[in-house]
């Protein structure tokens, strides 16, 4: 069991920082950002294509990922999230998912649909824990983790750009009568996004087999879970449920492993997520950390 | 907000041509699957079926103003259901495929009845889940729908030519186009309509905005479920993987690239989607033989593969540049067809598309309803939709 719980909160560290920059996006634009996955998965492609089919150094391949994913989001921002500003918020929604099937549409054309493994970042530096060795790759993750939620925390109560972010949220009229730039505002809090769906992706391409469109078929929905049971509107709520979520996966795996029967159902998880998501909206549509719905 | 154009009279002779075109429109829709190949009415076939699978989901998003990204779920379970029945039930397709839609219109009010109690954005998410559930684990159970290798459908004996079954797939969707045109005409439709325009002044005009959403929600799931079971039949093999995450993008891509609320647009989307990969495959082999350069050669033969994303496009440049899809650039057509003059291009639709830009609002919602001719669900053009 205790592995489960170990490997459920490694994993919840990607829900986590998926979930994130889903939530960024909601406070600063009031969009759901469909397209957030596919930022990761550009990352990992980039990574692949530095490190393994041409033996850059690994330093490299997670920047030229970051970098990818950065300018993914900006596009996005550009093409569809700024053109869309006062349509409906569910026509703009429609506009990431279309934009997240167009990028998954060109990752086919040019990658192919061929899986692709990544080597760890961290080779051993295992360490072992409830009879199960966590992976250096896992702490990494973690320790990133860790590092971003301080970094975002200090970024939003310290810095102008953040609290930029925060106060373009809250009411974009006055923001812009104070002297700030909203398109830049925006461009930003897309940047950001993107950048933390890169590091979830480059974080997580070592443990995955990488195929087009992977980040949106595997992470959207339960990063935006976390997102939902964090409040979608708090950074540190993404964090927790994330952690959460995983959790609540890896416990779920343990129970199909005690209880053969649950087999017939593949890919139980899946079920058991959409029914933490149902439940969240229904019962507290707040979150546990949402202060608005 | 067809005013002037109202008061022309329109001459007998006129009238006559009008009707000539729309028999003559009329009669090559009909012929064609008599006189193409078997293949091709398969294609045939398949457009018609999407054309019901878009009126399923216009129901949703053109009417009600809700949205559904998990409809490949609806259609599969549609799907699958008519194929169960068939091969392992023993129920003959004309039993099975309307079973298959009552199974979709029973699971639809399931989570329906959860579902709508969210709102706007949080719904695209839950059906999104609930997509990705059904696609994962309820078209893997094994007993049910035969796992990866999938479950087959076979057509009894006068519909083993796809010809015949082409025309079964086109009378089926003409009934739906009726029974749609009807439907919006009656009070549940007409409340659709205000709920959609704005929730707030009809439910102060005592209409129940869940019990109005709901039904909606049935009717495109019973009509998704149709859809699902003429698929079935279709491709005699039914299997998962033809129920993914990109599925059902496709089915938005054609209701929004066809017009959102408008049937005639919403039916010549899905027919244009569902042609698609075929006029990809056959221009890519136009310029594998026609150009020798580098790039476009390289287009051509990823071309198969790039349907995804010229669709994708196809969807962006919609809702970004023209929200009203082909509806709106049929317009003037469909108003000469339905017995009003030719409308003069230069005047209303830019006007108006200026006009509701600077309001901020969405053109996509108001395109007049083809069919009806007298554009029933006009409204109120600043209204925006729940956020």
């Amino acid at each position: 069991m205790g592995r489960f719980i170990v490997s459920g909160l490694a994993t919840g560290v990607i829900y986590g920082l998926a979930g994130l920059g889903l939530v960024l996006i909601y406070k600063g634009t009031r969009v759901f950002n469909f397209a957030q996955g596919e930022f990761g998965t550009v990352a990992m492609y980039m990574l692949y294509y530095v490190v393994e089919a041409n033996d850059g150094p690994y330093a490299l391949g997670m920047l030229a990922g970051l970098f990818a994913a950065v300018v993914l989001a900006l596009l996005t921002e550009r093409l569809v999230a700024r053109p869309l500003a006062s349509a409906p918020k569910v026509i703009a929604l429609v506009g990431t998912a279309g934009f997240a099937l167009f990028t998954i549409g060109i990752e086919l054309a040019v990658a192919k649909p061929e899986p692709r493994s990544v080597a760890p970042a961290i080779s051993g530096g295992g360490v072992p824990l409830f009879g199960f060795i966590v992976s250096g790759q896992k702490i990494l993750a973690l320790v990133v983790l860790v590092i971003v939620a301080v970094a975002a925390g200090l970024f939003f109560q310290r810095t102008y750009l953040g609290m930029g972010i925060l106060a373009n949220s809250q009411d974009s009229v006055a923001t812009r009568i104070m002297g700030a730039n909203a398109n830049r505002i925006s461009q930003l809090t897309w940047g950001i996004a993107g950048l933390l769906g890169g590091i979830a992706g480059v974080l997580l391409a070592p443990e995955s087999t990488i195929v087009p469109g992977y980040m949106t078929t595997n992470i959207l929905i339960p990063a935006f879970t976390a997102a939902v049971v964090g409040g979608m509107t708090s950074l540190p709520g993404a964090f927790v449920a994330g952690e959460i979520i995983g959790l609540v996966e890896g416990l779920g795996q343990y129970a199909i492993t005690r209880f053969p029967g649950l087999e017939v159902v593949p890919e139980g998880q899946a079920v058991l997520l959409f029914a933490v998501l149902i439940v969240t909206l229904v019962v507290r549509p707040n979150g546990l950390f949402g202060s608005e719905a | 907000m067809t005013t002037a154009v109202e008061a022309v009279e329109v001459t007998p002779q006129g009238l006559i041509a009008r009707r000539l075109v729309l028999l003559g429109i009329l009669a090559v829709v009909l012929i064609t699957p008599a006189v193409v190949s078997a293949p091709s009415a398969g294609l045939f076939a398949q457009a018609a079926v999407f054309g019901i699978i878009g009126l399923s989901l216009n129901v949703l998003m053109g009417y009600a103003g809700q949205i559904s990204l998990g409809h490949q779920a609806f259609v599969g379970v549609g799907a699958f259901a008519a194929a169960f029945m068939t091969t392992d039930g023993g129920l003959p397709m004309y039993v099975s495929i309307p079973l298959a839609a009552v199974i979709g219109a029973v699971t639809a009010s399931l989570l329906g009845l959860v579902a709508l109690r969210i709102q706007g954005l949080y719904l695209a998410l839950i059906t999104l889940a609930y997509g990705l559930v059904a696609e994962r684990s309820i078209f893997g159970i094994q007993p049910l729908t035969g796992g990866g290798a999938g479950k087959p459908a076979f057509r009894p004996a006068p519909f083993e030519s796809d010809k015949i079954y082409a025309y079964l797939c086109l009378a089926v969707l003409g009934v739906i186009l009726y029974l749609d045109w009807r439907m919006l005409r009656t009070k549940f439709g007409r409340a659709l309509l205000a709920l959609k325009s704005n929730e707030q002044v009809a439910a102060s005009f005592g209409m129940n905005p869940v019990f109005y959403k709901v039904g909606a929600f049935v009717l495109a799931g019973a009509l998704a479920g149709l859809g699902g079971g003429l698929l079935a039949f279709r491709q005699t093999q039914v299997v998962s993987q033809d129920f993914t995450f990109s599925t059902a993008l496709t089915y938005v891509i054609m209701v929004v690239v066809g017009g959102l609320g408008s049937r005639i647009g919403v039916v010549i989307g899905s027919a244009f989607i569902s042609y698609l990969p075929f006029l990809l495959d056959g221009f890519g082999r136009f310029l594998e033989g026609a150009t020798t350069i580098r790039p476009l050669l390289w287009f051509g033969e990823n071309l198969p593969v790039l349907k995804i994303a010229i669709s994708a496009l196809l969807l962006l440049l919609t809702i970004t540049q023209f929200p009203g899809g082909i509806a709106q650039q049929l317009h003037p057509l469909t108003m000469w067809l339905s017995g009003k003059p030719f409308p003069k291009h230069e005047k209303a639709p830019r006007h108006k598309k200026k006009s509701l830009r600077k309001k901020g609002a969405f053109v996509g919602t108001d395109v007049a309803d083809p069919a009806a001719g007298n554009g029933e669900h006009e409204e109120d053009p600043t209204s925006s939709e729940e956020g």
